[in-house]
């Protein structure tokens, strides 16, 4: 038998370099403070609240998976359906954007921006063929 | 000569400045969706000449046949120029629409006007379609689409003919659109209708030089193909089969691998795919109570462990074991009993390719892939395994899409040539990014059970994981049946019947078609046309007066690839930048050439529509989301950005602000140098891929849970997690007389039916014997009385038909009938490919018995019987 498959790369070459660095602030710790937090729905979403922004207050820090959870709420078990998936993850084609940076990891706590953090949500078409 | 240091800008040809306009623009061809990278001679405002350009890794200088004669699709006197309209509300094959020119801003007011009652109602209700040969069409109509609400979105057929098995599964196995050989160091590459490196399409003509040198450096090429065509031409040896029987073939040679010659790489296996994951009786993972990980048989601790938890090398790959009183065995134990049945004795008599053959083939397939062998690369000891399977439109193109290209990519797996040196490559599936920026940047990654997520994707319906299924909102359905990707039901004739079936809460009501001629690149045209008929409204943007414009409402005449602009013309590079090492490259497509008459971008035209229906903030969104625009280069709220803005944002969110439009105009191209942990990333990255397909199981199960009570039952055979070979609905014929097997190719002369009104193509056509006859094998055509130039008519059971003229050839399968491209234009705003070839498409069954229940790839093939014409004296 000849070298393994798992012994061939060096180990200080064996994990890619990360992503650019987002401006994406994670918070560390729990303040218990309110802030205020506009919500942007665009595309087939927006017709889910009654206005845009939607302003919403929520206790720092929060997740993007709290506010998901809230539009959900709000909007109901249609909304939450087409954003998410049975196990409640985030769908692929939805995509969500914090002070413009896109949120990946929707259980991590996100630092709001003061006096208002922006959140953007969109479902982008999810079907193609080659 | 080539300088492109030129002027590039349009201002000397669109006002005159008194100076002499010489230059050479670099810019992308668009005559297929290679989009090869070209040099463009424009004098005194005229294109004189186009060239491949030799500083991009697109060609390097090399065009094809297509590209060459570019010049004639943008100077045909057929282009559409102003806006029309619909007088004639009848609409069918035979209805003339009733053209009447009207302004622009008629056009739009009318359109804004539907299509913002329909954005009201339900957004559903539009449908938006788009070529799949303009490149171009892709962001803008996504970002269209996304920002308008609908999920309805299709590439006629583009998916249904070549991708929704290839694409999908080479997402699944290689985190890429496609696969090609590692021509650099490949020895010995199996293709299965396949032409990677012979004719149109992803990366064509760089793929043409790498396989030239491959082949002239002695890698040897098998081609299996019921035809010896472009690539079989080219080859070591070519593999005649009946045709689609691809899958059944490589079974037979995985067999001869594993079980007559004990050839795999056990330690690839082990370490890189779920091959020791522990099956139970259930056909699925046993999983660890706590963490729900599939487990595998830890040999060194005698004991089951989550995967996470065990080194790779004491994963057993045999052996019968019992897990908390249930008895399972490892994956690839399963899959090595499973190809027993597939002796090469059965593959003779399923294939026609004789059982000795498929041993040898087998035999030094396996032998050459130097299992355990490393290679240094750059500085790099990475495993090398020369040896690849790939296949592509003719192996994938049937019922048995999936198991075709599952099986074939079964014979990478298992010798380990998968994404490293010399093996089957993705095309560019790991990126780390342009060096000042780290953009673009993806890498593939693991899910819960460690299988792998592709990083980067055409669209956003990954191939996996798998989504859930659910009672459709999208009528194509690919929501319910969620491995679809393009829908035939979008067209078909049994469209209204599982809409109401699966309890479709609305219906289409309007079109909007970008360059797509359905008519002809779907399936018969009489149900196509039936499908069309029905929408109230339909608006076509197109550069000519196709078959299927006829039916639109307004149409609206586009600028051609010499007049338009596109940001990433060959971005993602998993689509058509070349596998291998070398550099990554960037181009973007520029305006050559300013619009004729009254033609406008359709990129324009849909931001136009945005304000007038008033979404243009909902746009801007899109284009944020689809692009991925860096937040200092973000589009914001609702202002009115042009195009020229939003490409500027893209290219300075990739390259840094001092390289936006202006910079990419001048030079046209940037490169930066690929590492060998880019190109060869599967060593380096913790993920496995599946050579047990698992998911098909639970995924059957749910689709069925909706379906079934609905009345239609999942054939559950398509849904097993190892692949078999299931007959096409043409393989099942036994109406005697019917006793050739039609398909088509792909003609390297042409791209789909557009290229047809070519004159320089056409002519070279008509001087090829095959571009637009029917070509039936020699000995077979004797039998049956026919000779070189006889009018025969074939037809199916179903009474379709199509004429053509006969070209014998011994380099076809004697049971095969091959029809070349897609031919047979019929309609007057095309004249030069009126009447030219045969429409192959016309034999086609457009319905849920002619499609694939997992993936949706239709039925490419046809029983048929032959007769000869008696042509009136």
């Amino acid at each position: 038998m000849g070298v393994r498959w798992d012994a061939v790369v060096e180990r200080s070459r064996s994990e890619p370099p990360p992503a650019p660095a987002t401006r994406l602030t994670l918070c560390p710790s729990t303040t218990g403070a309110t802030t205020s937090v506009e919500i942007w729905l665009f595309g087939s979403l927006a017709d889910s609240v009654p206005e845009r922004p939607l302003r919403l207050q929520f206790r720092k820090p929060f997740s993007i998976g709290d506010v998901i959870a809230e539009l959900g709420r709000r909007c109901g078990a249609e909304f939450l359906s087409r954003v998410t998936a049975p196990d409640g993850g985030m769908l692929r084609h939805c995509r969500v954007f914090m002070n413009g940076e896109p949120v990946e990891d929707t259980v991590a706590p996100v630092c709001a921006q003061e006096p208002s953090t922006q959140i953007e949500m969109i479902l982008l078409t999810a079907a193609e063929g080659g | 000569m080539n300088d492109v240091t030129a002027p590039t800008n349009l201002a000397n040809v669109a006002h005159g400045t008194g100076a002499r306009d010489d230059a050479w623009i670099p810019t992308s061809c668009a005559l297929c969706y290679g989009s090869c990278s070209i040099l463009a001679h424009r004098v005194d405002g005229v294109v004189v000449k186009i060239e491949g350009n030799p500083d991009s890794v697109l060609g390097t200088g090399r065009q094809c046949g297509k590209g060459v004669s570019g010049i004639m699709s943008h100077y045909d006197p057929n282009r559409l120029k102003v806006p029309l309209r619909r007088t004639n509300p009848k609409k069918g094959l035979d209805e003339n629409p009733g053209w009447k020119e009207i302004s622009w801003e008629e056009a739009l007011d009318e359109i804004a006007t539907v299509f913002g009652r329909i954005r009201a109602e339900d957004p559903r209700k539009l449908l938006i379609q788009r070529t799949t040969t303009v490149t171009a069409g892709r962001n803008p109509l996504y970002a269209f689409g996304s920002a308008f609400g609908t999920p309805n979105y299709s590439t006629a057929g583009g998916g249904l003919h070549c991708g929704n098995g290839a694409h999908l599964i080479s997402g699944i196995m290689h985190a890429s659109w496609s696969v090609t050989p590692d021509f650099e160091y490949c020895n010995y590459a199996i293709y299965f209708g396949a032409s990677k490196g012979h004719g149109a399409g992803h990366a064509s003509t760089a793929n043409m030089k790498l396989a030239a040198d491959a082949r002239a450096r002695g890698m040897k090429m098998v081609v299996v193909d019921p035809m010896c065509n472009f690539a079989s031409a080219k080859a070591t040896e070519w593999v005649p089969l009946r045709v689609g029987t691809d899958g059944a073939l490589a079974l037979a040679m995985c067999n001869v691998l594993v079980n007559e010659l004990g050839i795999y790489d056990a330690p690839y296996l082990q370490a890189k795919t779920n091959a020791p994951y522990l099956i139970g009786p259930d056909k699925r993972y046993v999983r660890d109570g706590a963490t729900n990980k599939p487990l595998v048989w830890d040999s060194k601790a005698n004991a089951a462990r989550p995967y996470a938890d065990a080194k790779s090398a004491d994963m057993a790959l045999e052996g019968n074991f019992d897990v908390n009183g249930v008895p399972c065995q490892p994956a690839f134990h399963k899959l090595k009993e499973h190809l027993r049945k597939f002796t090469p004795e059965w593959g003779e008599g399923i294939t026609t390719v004789p059982a000795a053959n498929i041993r040898r083939i087998a035999g030094e397939f396996g032998r050459e892939a130097r299992i355990g062998s490393t290679i240094m690369v750059e500085g790099v000891n990475l495993p090398y395994r020369p040896v690849a399977a790939v296949a592509f439109r003719g192996a994938q193109g049937h019922m048995n899409s999936l198991y075709n290209f599952y099986a074939i990519d079964l014979l990478n797996e298992l010798v380990g040539a998968s994404d490293v040196v010399g093996g089957c490559l993705g095309f560019n599936p790991a990126c780390h990014g342009f060096p000042e920026t780290g953009r673009p940047h993806y890498v593939p990654k693991p899910d819960a059970d460690g299988l792998m997520i592709t990083g980067m994707w055409m669209g956003y319906h990954y191939p996996y994981p798998i989504g859930e299924p659910r009672l459709p909102q999208n009528a194509g359905l690919q929501d319910l049946f969620t491995m679809g990707m393009t829908s035939p039901f979008l067209d078909s004739d049994d469209q209204e019947e599982l809409w109401t079936r699966f309890e479709l809460p609305y219906r289409p009501e309007a079109m909007l078609n970008f360059g797509a001629n359905l008519l002809m690149s779907i399936a018969n045209r009489e149900s196509v046309a039936r499908s069309l008929a029905k929408y109230k409204f339909m608006v076509s943007i197109d550069i000519f007066e196709t078959e299927t414009t006829r039916f639109a409402d307004i149409v609206l005449p586009d600028c051609g690839y010499l007049q338009t602009l596109d940001s990433r013309s060959n971005f993602p590079f998993i689509f058509s930048l070349p596998g291998g090492m070398g550099e990554w490259c960037w181009p973007i497509r520029q305006p050559v050439l300013p619009p004729e008459g009254e033609q406008r971008r359709f990129q324009d035209v849909l931001l136009d529509l945005a304000d007038r229906i008033g979404f243009r903030a909902d746009m801007n969104a899109a284009y944020n989301a689809s692009l991925n625009l860096a937040p200092e280069h973000r589009l914001q709220g609702d202002r009115r950005y042009t195009w020229e803005e939003i490409c500027d944002a893209e290219l300075k969110t990739y390259f840094g602000a001092q390289r936006g439009l202006e910079w990419f105009k001048e030079h046209g191209l940037i490169k930066w140098p690929k590492k060998p942990e880019e190109v060869y990333w599967r060593p380096f990255v913790d993920v496995r891929v599946p050579i047990y397909w698992e998911f098909l199981v639970p995924l059957a199960d749910k689709i069925d849970a909706i379906t079934a009570p609905r009345g239609l039952k999942i054939p559950r055979e398509y849904y097993e997690p190892m692949p078999d070979h299931l007959p096409c609905v043409s393989h099942c014929c036994k109406t005697p007389g019917f006793d050739l097997y039609a398909f088509y190719y792909r003609d390297t002369l042409h791209t789909n039916s557009y290229t047809m009104e070519n004159p320089w193509l056409d002519e070279a056509a008509q001087l090829d014997p095959y571009s637009y006859t029917i070509a039936i094998n020699a000995d077979t055509g004797k039998k049956k009385g026919l000779r070189d130039g006889a009018l025969i008519s074939v037809e199916t059971e179903t009474g379709r038909k199509v004429q053509g003229r006969v070209k014998l050839t011994q380099g076809i399968h004697p049971e095969g009938l091959g029809i070349g491209a897609c031919a047979g234009h019929w309609g007057d705003g095309m004249p030069v490919a009126k009447g030219k070839g045969v429409f192959f498409n016309e034999l086609l069954e457009l319905d849920w018995n002619h499609v694939s229940p997992v993936n949706f790839n239709l039925d490419l093939c046809a029983r048929v019987k032959v007769t000869p014409v008696q042509v009136p004296q």
